[in-house]
């Protein structure tokens, strides 16, 4: 019983800060419409390119309809599972932030920052849904894009996403953990993101990549941020490969966790804070 | 005039020893930014991989533009870009008032406080990068040409400059907004590729709104010895309209400009 009662105190703890999150989200939406407008001059941009290339009938195994179709689920794929609390986890441990916000406090790091990022996705998440499915109207009435839906696919690219959501946010979180040990990380982070952005397939899909650098790609971590997911869904991989591709992708999360854990223990030891 | 030149020079001068204090910061930084353009170049030579031409742009051609425009992002970033960052911080943060304070005209201080020379290897990268692209693709300019390349690569740099001072300048209203940056680095990004892959009327946004073509399809072009009609009456009327434009609604700003109390 008593367990049961921490356990239930401890989920309202954490739906405090998802809604606290989700607050500081509706305030600060201006900024949300500025960051979806400049995602939106990025999929214009990337679809033109293909919509003007000459001289090619298949790319990387995408029509050209399915390569506009790829872009545009990446753009919602982009507001879903991109959870990463780098900044935040690095500002809070360098200005010392964090001995108030959670070194003292009874509550676990991991899960406090995974409901904040819940909060701000969920928002996020709304908004994004309804642009793309305006913008997969346009698109659909202009002919420009056109792909094979199958229901097992959604399904299990669904459940690709939701990996691919811990995976990210686990990896962020230990990035941003680097704080406890060096005074500027932000490099770190812009290194994540080139790997992610092109090897990822945020520019350009995994196949496009030869023989053994897309074997490569496929055993690291970065294309199951990513790419899978709409491999998936765009039926561009056999279910044996989605498995193998599953599996991988949980031994990463894996990876992840036991660093967080290790990196989280050694760094508390470590940590010193001014002004708390 | 003389006098602003001066602090300029100042201003220069202290953000680039502020830059080497921290030498192995340096060190990492210039690796991350040629990592970027490794991902850039890597990207276009991988569409290339499926495709002949773009919008009939070769592929030299098109890395040659995409290395410009990177160039142009460059020296957006070193020159303005993280000052409209600041400025934008000042504003939210009331801190605005004391740049309003001293005897200095406030655009100039709020536009090239400071310079951030974190790019610069990946300059010298870049130029080294176009030495060798311009000999593959059979290009020779002439000086006149190079003369012309560099008129319309300035005038470009002013044109944007304005454009993005003029949005950061909302600021004075749309206080929660603190990402413009965003939309300016996705902006310049989009200069990588031709204009010419637009069609209809984003092609007319593209091409008279935001002149993404003097990010570095125009100047491009004139390396390869074509010139748009027009282009350049184009460069000269948005460089005295956008410049006219940003320092009147600044001027318009200043003036409903309310402090968050400092």
């Amino acid at each position: 019983m008593a367990e049961r009662i921490k356990t239930h105190l401890m989920i309202k703890k954490y739906l405090g800060f998802f809604r606290n999150q989700f607050s500081a989200t509706i305030y600060y939406r201006g900024s949300i419409l500025v960051w979806i407008f400049s995602n939106l001059i990025f999929l214009t941009v990337i679809v033109s390119v293909w919509l003007a290339s000459t001289g090619g009938q298949d790319f990387g195994g995408y029509t050209q309809k399915e390569i506009v179709g790829y872009y545009l689920a990446g753009f919602f794929l982009h507001w879903v599972i991109n959870w990463s609390p780098f900044y935040e986890v690095a500002d809070e441990i360098k200005s010392g932030d964090i001995v108030a916000s959670t070194l003292i406090k009874p509550f676990s790091f991991y899960w406090k920052k995974f409901s904040e990022e819940a909060g701000w996705h969920s928002f996020a998440i709304i908004l994004g849904l309804t642009l793309t499915l305006v913008l997969a109207v346009i698109l659909q009435h202009w002919q420009l894009i056109g792909f094979g839906f199958q229901w097992q696919n959604l399904f299990l690219s669904l459940l690709a996403v939701i990996t691919g959501i811990f995976l990210v946010f686990t990896f962020s979180l230990c990035l941003g953990m680097l704080a406890f040990w060096f005074t500027e990380v932000w490099t770190v982070d812009t290194l994540f993101w080139a790997a992610r952005n092109f090897l990822g397939g945020w520019y350009l899909p995994v196949s496009f990549f030869p023989g053994a650098l897309k074997t490569i790609i496929e055993i690291l971590p970065f294309r199951y941020l990513f790419s899978f997911p709409l491999e998936i869904f765009f039926n561009k991989i056999s279910l044996k490969e989605t498995f193998l591709g599953a599996a991988i992708c949980l031994f990463w999360i894996l990876f992840f966790l036991l660093l967080y854990k290790l990196m989280w223990e050694k760094g508390r030891k470590v940590y010193t804070a001014f002004g708390q | 005039m003389l006098r602003y030149l001066r602090l300029y020079y100042h201003f220069f001068r202290n953000s680039l020893i502020r830059l080497f204090e921290f030498r192995f910061n340096v060190f990492i930084l210039s690796v991350v930014q040629i990592v970027w353009l490794g991902v850039m170049l890597g990207s276009i030579t991988l569409i290339f991989g499926q495709v002949d031409s773009l919008a009939g742009w070769r592929k030299q051609e098109v890395l040659i533009l995409a290395v410009i425009a990177m160039l142009f992002h460059d020296i957006m970033e070193m020159l303005f870009m993280g000052n409209l960052q600041r400025f934008s911080y000042y504003v939210r943060h009331g801190e605005f008032d004391f740049i309003l304070l001293k005897p200095v005209n406030a655009r100039f201080l709020a536009s090239f406080r400071q310079a951030e020379f974190y790019n610069i290897f990946r300059m010298a990268a870049m130029i080294f990068v176009l030495t060798k692209l311009l000999p593959q693709a059979n290009v020779q300019p002439s000086g006149g040409q190079w003369a012309l390349f560099l008129g319309f690569f300035v005038a470009g740099l002013i044109v944007f400059y304005n454009l993005f001072f003029l949005v950061t300048t909302t600021n004075f209203w749309l206080i929660n907004v603190f990402n413009f940056n965003d939309i300016f680095d996705r902006l310049l990004s989009a200069g990588r590729y031709p204009v010419d892959i637009f069609k209809g009327r984003i092609k007319w946004f593209f091409l008279y709104i935001i002149p993404l073509g003097l990010v570095g399809t125009f100047s491009t072009e004139i390396l390869f010895g074509k010139l748009r009609p027009l282009s350049l009456i184009f460069a000269g009327f948005a460089l005295v309209l956008t410049t006219l434009v940003s320092e009147f609604f600044w001027r318009f700003a200043l003036k409903h400009y309310q402090s968050a109390s400092s």
